[in-house]
């Protein structure tokens, strides 16, 4: 018996189509303030941290940095005492499944990529970076959302995949008035890179991600400072129903790493997507591919 | 030929403490004085001393958006309202968190031919001049080519 083999948007991609060429490195002897300010400039999510001989030696994430504050040490700290390996990567050749595999596999939010010199990366490869060729791809298709529009085009298309068949329900929620310490056990425990920030009558006030933290250990803020002081403001959402081709647009564009879903009540949420749910979507904005692609 | 025959001493610089919004106006300010294109600025402490630099290039790599390519496909969104509600969540990053810490000087008596070979090995195209940790000046790219190829000008 044949074994049906499901097909997607990434299918046949190579990881050079949606890699990213520029990385930032720093010398392990530089202090995790100028790893932040880095960060901060390059709008880079980690920073790779070489060795005395420029070779890399291990990487410093936003994780590693909330961890640092949450132990009390010293942003002036090296970074080469708090940064983290191995280094997990894949070549630019891999098929961009097979490197979306081992992002989830190893639990990492990024791949390093190696070229033809194995001893030296050539990019970076994130989530985000694989929803923008999703993205870009499903943009240009023929039964896109975008192009029946531009089109005037009303033949039957197949449904759009909605934010909601996507998201993650469970949304994890704070107080104002909860501290920082708080706020980073509760994203340490749960593995989460945000958190919602729920005012006295348990409406969102704003989100603290590990961003706002990375910059409040940055601005050398108290670790029992209380969450109303460095949460974002407002926090971003989208309608349940929303398709994921417009989420996915907003996430991209307006820089997010995750956006909240909420419901007919504006105040009410009752999911989040992350840019991970929506690259493992593969498939695309439609349902189109998956259904059309079966081997 | 030393970096004082072609420096300005008159110059502007920042703080780094100074918004990114400060920063744009004191370039506008600072191109319309001295009647040419300003690109880079010095960055002061509060003892005057000299602790980085931060160009135009430094502020648009960081306004630019991480996923850039995706821009250009969304002809049917109000871009320019978006890039506003980006530029709006930068209000908090201080000029210090952009500038290049690590920045080459030259003193005044530093010849121009040194001055020269700086300026295209680093692709470096403006040279703080420092004079026992005070700034004294800074010596331009163009400047210094209008000043060495003034012959031609003639």
């Amino acid at each position: 018996m044949p074994i049906a083999k499901t097909r997607s948007v990434l299918s046949g991609m190579r990881v050079k189509e949606a890699m990213r060429r520029q990385i930032v490195a720093i010398d392990h002897g530089q202090t995790a303030r100028c790893g932040i300010a880095r960060m901060i400039k390059y709008k880079a999510d980690l920073v790779l941290i070489t060795d005395d001989r420029a070779g890399p030696a291990g990487i410093v994430s936003k994780t590693d940095m909330t961890g640092a504050f949450y132990a009390g040490l010293p942003v002036d700290t090296a970074l080469g005492d708090i940064m983290m390996g191995p280094l997990i990567s894949c070549f630019a050749d891999d098929p961009l499944e097979d490197a979306l595999e081992t992002m989830n596999h190893h639990g990492v939010h990024q791949l390093f990529v190696k070229g033809a010199d194995a001893g030296r990366f050539e990019g970076l490869l994130t989530f985000g970076d694989i929803l923008g060729l999703v993205y870009r791809y499903c943009h240009r298709c023929r039964k896109s959302h975008a192009r029946r529009m531009s089109d005037g085009n009303d033949a039957v298309f197949p449904s759009d995949t909605l934010v909601e068949e996507v998201m993650t329900p469970d949304v994890m929620g704070c107080r104002v008035n909860d501290t920082l310490t708080l706020v980073m056990e509760m994203l340490s425990a749960q593995r989460k890179s945000a958190v919602l920030v729920n005012d006295a009558g348990d409406k969102p006030a704003g989100v603290i991600s590990k961003t706002d933290l990375v910059l409040a250990w940055y601005r050398e803020s108290d670790a029992q400072t209380l969450a109303d002081a460095i949460m974002s403001v407002p926090v971003r959402s989208c309608h349940r129903k929303t398709t994921l081709t417009d989420a996915m647009a907003r996430m991209l564009v307006e820089d997010m790493g995750r956006i909240f879903v909420h419901d007919s009540d504006h105040g009410r949420i009752v999911g989040v997507l992350a840019l991970a749910d929506a690259a493992n979507q593969r498939s695309g904005t439609c349902k189109a591919c998956v259904s059309s692609r079966l081997l | 030929m030393k970096a004082r025959d072609v420096m300005t001493a008159r110059f502007w610089t920042l703080k780094t403490d100074d918004s990114i919004s400060q920063a744009v106006k004191r370039f506008r300010q600072a191109s319309r004085e001295q009647g040419k294109n300003v690109f880079g600025m010095m960055v002061t402490d509060d003892d005057d001393h000299l602790v980085g630099m931060l160009s135009m290039y430094d502020i648009l790599l960081f306004v630019q958006p991480r996923h850039a390519g995706v821009w250009a496909e969304l002809e049917d969104l109000d871009q320019a309202g978006m890039f506003d509600d980006l530029l709006g969540r930068v209000k908090n990053i201080r000029v210090g968190d952009l500038m290049t810490p690590d920045v080459v000087t030259v003193s005044p008596h530093t010849h121009l031919m040194v001055i020269v070979d700086l300026m295209i090995k680093r692709h470096i195209r403006r040279l703080p001049v420092v004079d026992n940790e005070d700034v004294v000046g800074i010596v331009y790219i163009s400047d210094l080519f209008y000043h060495l190829l003034r012959q031609y000008l003639a």
